[in-house]
């Protein structure tokens, strides 16, 4: 039996075999397209945050293109990335607030321009989870005319507003005086009066 | 015959097939060419993760119809705290798509060779302490992401100077641009890293407004950015007149390597006695036309739709300004 002779093949069997072997070496040629791919594309991508990153050589929207790992961009979202289903949140170092009224020279930077405020100085305080910057002083366009810009972050949310409230009076620009639990005592060149943060109303 | 003829086209389909398909994988920038960053070049940039929509892009260009502009919202931050950030990251990943600024205020130096911000909710944040508070934005934007977000997120400081917050010399304020920089750069590979950059992409950006602070110091800052970045830097700052010479406002604007203005259009004679003539300036002294690619309202003046149509008649009322309206797609409101 083993020195029997195999049976000849017809040429139609061969070139069957010769179509898988075709059919097989394409597969693994595009399989090893695939590969490649994704070796370069996980090199490249570490998910560590430092400092030291090199800066992108060139602004070519480098955002563009590289599909997420999880889902394609067209997909529903909302679905998170990590098996945890939690991001996993960069320390923030705690901070220590600069509470009270500060002379322009301290208190900080203005979130209104020059040609709207002309400051004269800036209260800090907090109420509940509000974090409230108020900044004191005249229209740019009409001295007379005393302001107070309130900026107000609520801590939980992360919302911000921020909000124009002119005195009733015509009398120059306001300077706030002191801090009295939710009210600003301030004063205009002729009176002292208060500012109410719970109400957003003055009272001369 | 048959056979050598069907293997040969089987060899090279797969060969194609492969290329194709290693390309559809790999990173765009990877097989992209590089471009160059100077005038025309980046005013046309594409700064989005994806392009907006058409409806959002050319089509409100030949409509004019300002209803078509997204208009996300940029804050005035007042603390780095990251429950607080990956919320306003959860926020604006629900909002309009398109550019919005973090502003971190005034740059102070905090100490050991580190700069950082004196933020408006009366923080002293360094550099690293706001790199981890975007990181965390972008993660909110990230985890809420919906089909349509779409951000292009610029992390601003502005050159308002108070007390001793840093030193008045150039040296320092170079430096403190070198520093933001590197921030900026770092954010940028943390959201590339961990594969956000489908939905956000990071960007320089200062409040550059010429009553706060000399040209001196506010170029030394840019031209310290842009030592190190090379990702666009946006002013979102005035053109207030009496301060600078126009070459100088123009310098912080667009003239250094990657600076892209988005001007405070707080009142309709900013776009039209002050951009505009600068940008007519830019014309005839400059080489061509500054590309304003959006404009910035904020709570009092203008209204977004306001300010963007008072920009867009204006830049459309000359010639040489009116080529770079197919860039102008950006609106944002600041609070």
């Amino acid at each position: 039996m083993r020195n029997s002779p195999l049976p000849k093949k017809s040429p139609a069997q061969t070139h069957v075999h010769i179509h898988w072997i075709l059919a097989a070496t394409l597969l693994l040629l595009a399989a090893i397209g695939v590969f490649l791919a994704l070796t370069e594309h996980r090199i490249s991508s570490p998910s560590s945050l430092s400092h030291a990153a090199a800066p992108s050589a060139e602004k070519t929207d480098q955002q563009t293109g590289i599909l997420p790992e999880t889902t394609p961009a067209n997909q529903p979202t909302g679905i998170p990335p990590s098996a945890t289903g939690t991001p996993t949140l960069l320390p923030s170092t705690p901070q220590p607030t600069r509470f009270g009224v500060f002379p322009l020279t301290a208190g900080g930077p203005l979130p209104v321009p020059e040609g709207i405020l002309h400051p004269t100085n800036i209260a800090r305080l907090q109420i509940n989870t509000t974090l409230i910057s108020v900044y004191a002083g005249s229209m740019a366009q009409n001295p007379q005319a005393g302001i107070l810009c309130v900026l107000r972050e609520n801590l939980t949310t992360g919302q911000l507003t921020l909000q124009i409230y002119q005195s009733p009076r015509a009398d120059g620009p306001l300077t706030i005086l002191a801090i009295q639990q939710t009210k600003l005592k301030i004063s205009d060149s002729k009176s002292v009066g208060y500012f109410d943060l719970a109400t957003n109303t003055f009272q001369w | 015959m048959h056979l050598k003829r069907t293997s040969s086209f089987l060899v090279v389909l797969a060969l194609a097939l492969s290329i194709v398909v290693g390309r559809m994988l790999l990173p765009a920038s990877a097989t992209r060419a590089a471009t160059t960053n100077t005038g025309t070049a980046k005013g046309r940039l594409q700064l989005l993760p994806r392009p907006m929509h058409p409806l959002h892009s050319s089509a409100l260009l030949q409509t004019k119809a300002w209803s078509s502009v997204p208009t996300p919202t940029s804050l005035y931050e007042a603390t780095t705290n990251a429950r607080t950030m990956y919320a306003q990251g959860c926020n604006a990943a629900h909002g309009a798509p398109g550019l919005l600024i973090l502003d971190w205020g005034q740059p102070v130096y905090v100490g050991y060779g580190q700069y950082g911000t004196y933020d408006f909710g009366g923080h002293d944040d360094s550099d690293t302490a706001i790199l981890h508070a975007v990181a965390n934005f972008a993660q909110g934007v990230w985890y809420c992401r919906t089909r349509s977000t779409n951000i292009a997120l610029a992390i601003g400081e502005s050159n308002y100077y108070s007390g001793n917050a840093l030193p008045l010399t150039a040296a320092a304020w170079y430096a403190d641009g070198q520093q933001w920089g590197r921030m900026v750069n770092a954010v940028q590979s943390f959201v590339v890293n961990n594969h956000y950059n489908t939905v956000i992409g990071i960007y320089g950006a200062g409040d550059l407004e010429t009553g706060w602070e000399n040209f001196t110091l506010t170029s030394s800052l840019v031209n310290g950015y842009n030592s190190v970045s090379s990702r666009i830097y946006f002013d979102f700052g005035d053109d207030a007149p009496g301060h600078w010479t126009n070459y100088q406002v123009w310098y912080v604007a667009y003239g250094a390597r990657d600076n892209l203005p988005i001007p405070e259009i707080y009142f309709n004679a900013d776009a039209t006695y002050d951009w505009q003539v600068l940008n007519l300036w830019a014309c005839s002294h400059a080489g061509g036309p500054m590309y304003i690619r959006g404009v910035m309202a904020t709570f009092i003046g203008n209204t977004p739709a306001q300010a963007w149509s008072a920009m867009y008649r204006a830049t459309a009322s000359n010639a040489c300004t009116a080529r770079t309206l197919p860039w102008f797609t950006f609106s944002t409101y600041i609070v």
